[in-house]
Order: C-alpha cells, then sequence, then structure tokens
C-alpha cells in the first residue's frame, strides 16, 4: 500500500521535503511509516530531531490522518491512499 | 467614591464615570480596603477604573468583577510566563499564584519579560511580584520560589480557579495536568520551540496532554527547543493566547481551544486547529 506524508513547517526543513509517498507492506502501522521515513531521511535529520539508535523521532510529532484528529504516534493500522500530516510540537516555555 | 469620579465622554459617545488611579488610592488609604476591593466597590457602582477604560467595551461591567474576583495560577515565570503575568495583571485578574524556582540568567535575557541586565540573578518569583505591583495594585500576588513535584504542586495551587502551564519540560507538564484535573481546574497549556508554538485548553475529564504526548514514562524531558532554541517573538506570540484563553474561562465567553490545539509556525506563516483525542 501507498500512504502520502506531509511535513507541516519546519518539520519540512529538517526532513528536506515536504511530502513524501511511502510504500508500505498492508497492515503496517504508524510507527511503521516513521521507521521508513527515518529510512528514506535520516540523514537529514539533527540528533535532537532523530534518535538514530531508537530510530524513532526524538521530539514529540504528531500526525492527523485525512485531516482528521490529532493522534501520537502508535500502532495504528494505516489504510492504502491515507494522508498523513506530520506536525512537529514544540515543549518549551 | 462618587465625589472622587469624574464624567467623560467615551468613543462610544456615551457618558461615564471614571475614577483615576490617584483616587482608587486614596479611598483605599481612608477606608483601609485593599486596592482590588475598592475597584470591585466602584465597578458595582457603575463607576469605572480609568484604567480599564480601554478594556471595558470587550469585558464590560461584570467581566471586569469577575477578573477582579478570579484567582489564576501561573506555573513558570519564564519566556511564557513573564508575558502571561504582565497581560493577566493589565487585564485585573485579582489574584495571581505564581510559581518558579530558577533565578534569571543571562540566556533569559533575549525572550522574558521579566528579565533585565539589573535582575540578573534574583528569583523569577520575585521580579514577577515587583512587575506585576508596578503594573497593577489591585491584583494581589502569592509566589512559590520553588520546584515543584505533585504534592507541592496541589498544595500552591489550591484557591485557583484557571491553572497556566507555562513550564519548559514534558514530565513535569503531564504532572501539572494531572493536578488541576485532581482539583478540578482547567488548565491553559502553551509550548513553544523555535518559531513554533501552541495551545490547548483542558478541563477535568479530557485527555488533553496525555493525547498530545502520551501517558508514558518515556516521554522526553525536552522537545525540539533544545535545538531550535526560543527566539524573543515566539513566547509573546502562545503567551497572547493562552491569556486570553485564561479571560474567556473567566468571563465563560467565546470559544475555547477545548479538545482542541491551535499549532502556530510564524517562520511558515501556518496556523492549524487540530481536533484532539478526547
Amino acid at each position: 500500500m501507498r500512504v502520502t506524508v506531509s511535513f507541516v513547517g519546519v518539520l519540512a526543513s529538517f526532513v528536506g521535503a515536504k511530502t513524501a509517498t511511502v510504500a508500505l507492506p498492508e497492515g503496517s502501522c504508524y510507527e511503521d511509516l516513521l521507521a521508513e521515513l527515518g529510512r528514506m531521511f535520516s540523514s537529514n535529520m539533527p540528533e535532537q530531531l532523530w534518535d538514530k539508535e531508537k530510530k524513532t523521532f526524538s521530539s514529540p510529532i504528531l500526525a492527523t490522518r485525512d485531516e482528521r484528529s490529532l493522534a501520537p504516534i502508535d500502532g495504528s493500522e494505516l489504510l492504502d491512499g491515507d494522508q498523513i500530516k506530520l506536525f512537529l510540537m514544540a515543549a518549551g516555555g | 467614591m462618587q465625589q472622587l469620579a469624574s464624567s467623560v465622554v467615551g468613543p462610544d459617545r456615551k457618558e461615564r464615570r471614571l475614577l483615576s488611579l490617584f483616587a482608587v488610592r486614596q479611598l483605599s488609604d481612608e477606608t483601609r480596603i485593599s486596592i482590588r476591593d475598592v475597584e470591585i466597590r466602584a465597578l458595582n457602582a457603575r463607576i469605572l477604573p480609568a484604567r480599564y477604560e480601554r478594556s471595558h467595551g470587550t469585558v464590560g461591567w461584570e467581566g471586569q468583577i469577575k477578573l477582579l474576583e478570579s484567582t489564576v495560577a501561573v506555573v513558570g515565570s519564564g519566556g511564557l510566563g513573564g508575558w502571561i503575568i504582565e497581560g493577566l495583571a493589565r487585564m485585573g485578574i485579582g489574584h495571581l499564584i505564581i510559581i518558579d524556582g530558577d533565578s534569571f540568567a543571562e540566556n533569559n535575557l533575549n525572550r522574558q519579560a521579566l528579565c533585565t541586565e539589573a535582575n540578573l540573578g534574583q528569583l523569577k518569583t520575585d521580579a514577577a511580584r515587583e512587575r506585576v505591583n508596578r503594573v497593577n495594585s489591585a491584583t494581589q500576588v502569592t509566589t512559590h520560589p520553588v520546584m515543584a513535584d505533585e504534592a507541592s504542586m496541589r498544595e500552591m495551587l489550591t484557591g485557583a480557579h484557571v491553572v497556566v502551564d507555562a513550564l519548559d519540560t514534558l514530565p513535569m507538564r503531564l504532572v501539572l495536568q494531572k493536578v488541576s484535573q485532581d482539583l478540578g481546574m482547567p488548565l491553559v497549556h502553551g509550548a513553544i520551540g523555535g518559531y513554533i508554538g501552541q495551545v490547548m485548553t483542558v478541563f477535568p475529564g479530557d485527555e488533553g496532554l496525555r493525547a498530545i504526548y502520551g501517558r508514558g514514562d518515556d516521554v522526553p524531558e525536552r522537545g525540539i527547543e533544545v535545538q531550535l532554541g526560543n527566539p524573543a517573538a515566539t513566547p509573546m506570540m502562545v503567551a497572547a493566547w493562552q491569556i486570553q484563553e485564561v479571560v474567556k474561562i473567566v468571563l465563560d465567553a467565546g470559544n475555547l481551544l477545548r479538545n482542541r490545539i491551535l499549532v502556530l509556525d510564524a517562520e511558515f506563516g501556518t496556523t492549524e486547529i487540530l481536533e484532539v483525542r478526547r
């Protein structure tokens, strides 16, 4: 299956792309998507954004699917044709 | 009070009675009633303390009384907290509880409203009290210069009508949400990093920050702000929205950012309001 990912705002600068089309096996979830994005883009991302050892984002990232609810990246299953937007969340004060 | 008030015609061409700051202070001195209570009595008599004249059109008589009778806890007195404290004092919040165990350092000068070259090393809570006293002497201030944990937070927040999250670490933000919800208080969350920021209001029973950052022990201490820093305008931008959320809660007005998060990106000129899992 294929899902389309949009990187919102400053996240696009870090990743080096505004969108990406990602091919994944059927039954894949957000965590699988992120692992694939890591393979595609991790060389561009700073350590504070991408944990090379754990192979995942080290800063909070949230997703919307098809413009609907914001959700944390988890084991929820993705579907062919999903449009995913990824947001970088801040934590400073 | 009537004798000390003056009649003016406002920009809306309506005549109103105004009470100057000098008159408020004089009445407070003569009657030994706090400045806040003098202002509340004046408002009840439909005499407007002149300091609120430019808020009056949106806040109204009863609204200003509600603000003066409210207690707001601001947890964190740094980048966000400094501007929030300033704004809430100017709106006429009657009592501010300010919690922060930190002192000012040079790297606070770029963005923290209460930090100046002259007060480096000063406790942030002391600077906050001094600033509020200079801006609005009607606002009573209680300070707690401590690094709070869950137990102490619960004690310090008691009596607040609204809690403001101006912290800078994720685990403590989650603790603050838990305590606020346990105490039945709404929480106004804000966070910043680089040119991005976010605002959300959380009520008891809402998933709130748990829907964003998760529930587990693996929540990182900090986010991308470690890489991006926090330039001057970002805390102003987010603090302004947080102040407005507090005012709306107190006045029971408008639409809150409840179960929705406002995501601002000043660099790319985007704003998004996203639904958050309930």
